[in-house]
């Protein structure tokens, strides 16, 4: 077995290097944004070291070259994100989404953890370079509509897709530095980067292009739309950032060339604009502890330095002139020439609510907050994304042909993509002098989800309560009845045996233990009925001596009197349990019938069982062995004890480990319990 | 409850003789039926007892009986590493060849941990059993 030996290999063609490029890039600028947003040293001692581990984590999600690593790795950033969502513990609304974000995308890695059990069975490889190099082994295995479904869940859910979307708007109760680097750059980015890398597999299943675009593409007009209804600035961008992600899906599910490079440089342009957008609005609600849409305006007057700042984002959020973003606006406008019109309107709506972010806070001829400064630390790392994503731009149309073998320019004559770039930056400039606007209608996936969630929470309880009512004798008679029933409908290939002889002291101890028995049945009071068990013990413990089991004897012998001592203790503390029998429920005619039958029967099976098993001899080379061994190996003559202390002594290890354990579990149920 | 002096007084005279007589049936074990596990539970039941004699009482040689559970689990995981230390797999056995004594050995050290840890065991639970309050 290779699939639990994991296999140190990465990764390193360009869609995984881009990746760690830009999670190590922007974390850079995270962490210096981090250092300003976070005065106090608590805040800070919880925030650095786990976002450090999620971009490691990360990393491994984008590097590893064995599935199972990969796996782990994105769960790994399932788990962090959940502590970092719910960064501040105390407030139930952070709780409650960082719940909501762990179930949804935790239920997506459980997907893709099944897809990674079929595509091993099918393939006998969970190395992605191997899978990559043979794609006929995945294509032309009949699980691939299973494989590639799983594999579309575990992203659509990672990267916030319809139906999953709700995740990501109620994931902004972190702050502002978390949401930028898990809710914009990266962690969203995971869905983005697995069905890339399984585009090739994948898409010769039929249903991979049609569910991808139509998804992709309906979530990102539906996203970009209620965008523009927000009524707080980071949901804002956390729906734009929905509506991206569904872009970058439809494309990857186009599946042409073109469409792939356009997925690769809005990747980068995404994450760059989109991190400094999420700055932008921390820096806001930072400096002024509103983030509401239309709280802010005329900041330009008294924040000269933010203004520039945000026009410069602004400007590659909406892709224009030399940025990144304008190259990669105009490659998918060129492909998407099919669906025009969504894609328009898609975009229009992304960029009036980039407006609301990056525009709308410092126009105006009054001010808010005057009083309020704003803060250079916390510009400068949108500064920095901005001019990286502004040299990206540039180096790319010049420098192209050496990374995708064709030129990508930033002027390819006046065409198509330029005129609808044009057409929707004038609209954008139009739209600022729009009010705030109103959601013409409201929609609430949130408290459905925990409506769901809670109904399910209660299903459990009522199925706990159902089956772990804490009646002891509810649990043996389940245990009881429960094994009567298995041995009755798989028993049945078990021969009859013959009867064999019967030695007069076998028939004694018999007689004696039945009438024991008996008497336990019809006994109703406690006392006695613990002697009577005490009676069944003895009577076993005589037939180990017989058959000189000593060592058996002795055991049960001293392990009889305990229990004697201990049920008198337990009558003499708890002496309710002496009224039981006068209990109508418990001597009710229905329910001794049920206890008699049920005692009788799993008696009468075990006597079954035990006599099926001593007439069938199986040779055993063990008893042989430890018989030829004890001594001279074990230097001891009791064989029962060489093998519990030596040949098997590390079951004895165990035993009593366990045994310590019950002690403990005892102890709490003992003196914790009368104490509440 | 009130005290019994019969009670009292004759287990001063019983209780040194149960000791031994855990003990010789732990060390007999080896070679003739008997055992840590056994002895462990005789002497249990030695300071099961004793207990009932004393209410007060809540150590034994000042040790409180999920102490012993504690020391009982130790000295058997201390036997089974001693082989590790001197270069042997791990839990083999090893004896010292030593004609006055002969049954030293780390299988017998581990019998002594089960022993002990079947001690505190039974004095754990009965302890607990015996010291509630009545009315529980």
């Amino acid at each position: 077995m290779t699939l639990l030996e994991p296999q140190w290999k990465f990764l390193s063609d360009s869609w995984s290097m881009m990746f760690v490029g830009l999670i190590a890039w922007i974390g850079f600028f995270v962490l210096a944004y981090a250092h300003s947003y976070f005065h106090d040293s608590r805040d800070r001692l919880k925030f650095f070291p786990a976002i450090i581990a999620f971009a490691l984590a990360m990393i491994g999600v984008v590097t590893f070259d064995d599935l199972i690593l990969l796996f782990l790795a994105w769960e790994a950033t399932s788990l962090i994100s959940y502590f970092l969502i719910a960064f501040d513990p105390e407030s139930p609304k952070a709780r409650k989404s960082a719940l909501q974000a762990l179930v949804i995308t935790g239920s997506g890695g459980l997907a893709l953890l099944a897809a990674l059990v079929l595509i091993y069975q099918q393939t006998g490889t969970l190395s992605l370079t191997v899978l990559l190099s043979q794609p006929e082994l995945l294509i032309e295995s009949p699980e691939l509509p299973w494989i590639a479904g799983l594999v579309i869940l575990a992203s659509f859910t990672k990267s916030a897709q319809f139906p999953f979307h709700f995740w990501l708007p109620g994931a902004m109760t972190a702050p502002t530095p978390v949401s930028s680097f898990l809710h914009s750059a990266t962690m969203v980015k995971a869905g983005i980067y697995l069905l890339y890398r399984f585009e090739p597999l994948l898409s010769s299943w039929w249903l991979f292009k049609p569910a991808l675009v139509s998804v992709g593409l309906g979530t990102f007009a539906m996203m970009s739309f209620r965008s523009y209804f927000q009524k707080d600035l980071k949901s804002v961008v956390a729906f734009t950032t929905a509506g991206a992600l569904g872009l970058m899906t439809a494309l990857i599910g186009w599946g042409t060339e073109t469409s792939l490079r356009a997925v690769f440089l809005f990747v980068i342009a995404h994450g760059l604009y989109k991190a400094s957008l999420f700055f932008l609005v921390g820096h806001l609600d930072h400096q002024t502890s509103s983030k509401e849409v239309g709280a802010h305006y005329g900041l330009r007057q008294v924040w000269p330095k933010s203004f520039t700042v945000s026009i410069f984002a602004l400007m590659a959020a909406l892709g224009a002139g030399p940025f990144l973003g304008f190259v990669a606006k105009e490659t998918f406008l060129f492909e998407f020439s099919h669906f025009t019109w969504v894609v328009i309107l898609g975009l229009l709506f992304n960029n009036f609510s980039t407006c609301w972010i990056a525009l709308r806070p410092y126009l105006g001829e009054k001010i808010s907050h005057p009083h309020s400064q704003e803060n250079f630390g916390l510009l400068w790392p949108v500064l920095g994304l901005t001019l990286t994503h502004l040299a990206l731009g540039i180096t790319i149309s010049l420098w192209s042909p050496q990374f995708f073998g064709s030129a990508l320019h930033l002027w390819h004559g006046f065409n198509l993509p330029l005129a609808t770039s044009l057409v929707l930056l004038l609209a954008t400039l139009w739209m600022l002098k729009a009010p705030v606007p109103t959601s013409p209608w409201s929609f609430h996936e949130s408290p459905r989800f925990f409506q769901l969630w809670d109904g399910h929470l209660s299903v459990a309880k009522l199925w706990t309560q159902k089956t772990q009512n804490g009646s002891l004798t509810f649990y043996l008679f389940m245990v009881f009845a429960g094994a009567c029933f298995l041995l009755m409908t798989h028993g049945s290939h078990f021969s009859v045996p013959s009867v064999t002889q019967v030695l007069g002291i076998e028939l004694l101890i018999a007689i004696m233990v039945l009438t024991a028995s008996v008497f336990l049945m019809i006994e109703r009071r406690v006392f006695p009925l613990v002697l009577g068990l005490s009676l069944v013990g003895s009577a076993a413990s005589l037939y180990f001596i017989y058959f000189g089991a000593l060592d058996l004897a002795m055991t049960q012998l001293a392990v009889e009197a305990l229990s004697l001592l201990f049920f008198v203790m337990v009558l003499k503390k708890v002496p309710h349990l002496l009224d039981r029998a006068k209990d109508p429920r418990w001597d009710s005619v229905l329910g001794r019938i049920t206890r008699w039958s049920t005692s009788v029967l799993s008696g009468g099976l075990v006597f079954w069982i035990l006599w099926v098993a001593s007439s069938t001899q199986h040779p055993s080379q063990l008893r042989q062995y430890f018989a030829e061994n004890s001594l001279p190996l074990g230097h001891g003559a009791n064989v029962v004890n060489v093998i519990l202390v030596d040949f098997r002594g590390l079951d004895t290890m165990g035993e009593i480990t366990v045994l310590g354990i019950a002690a403990i579990g005892i102890w709490w149920m003992i003196s914790k319990r009368t104490e509440r | 409850m009130k005290k019994s002096l019969i009670y009292s007084t004759a287990l001063k005279l019983i209780s040194p003789l149960l000791w031994a007589f855990a003990f010789w049936i732990y060390w007999r074990g080896h070679n003739l039926p008997g055992g840590g596990f056994i002895g462990g539970l005789v002497a249990g039941l030695n300071g099961c007892l004793l207990l009932i004699a004393n209410h007060q009482r809540t150590t034994w040689a000042g040790l409180r009986p999920s102490t012993w559970v504690g020391l009982g689990l130790t000295v058997a995981l201390m036997s089974s590493l001693i082989a590790p230390v001197l270069g042997l797999d791990f839990m083999k056995g090893v004896w010292v060849q030593w004609p006055l004594l002969p049954l030293l050995g780390t299988p017998m050290l581990f019998d002594l941990g089960v022993f002990l840890l079947v001690f505190g065991m039974v004095l754990q639970v009965f302890q607990l059993l015996w010291t509630q309050k009545e009315n529980s």
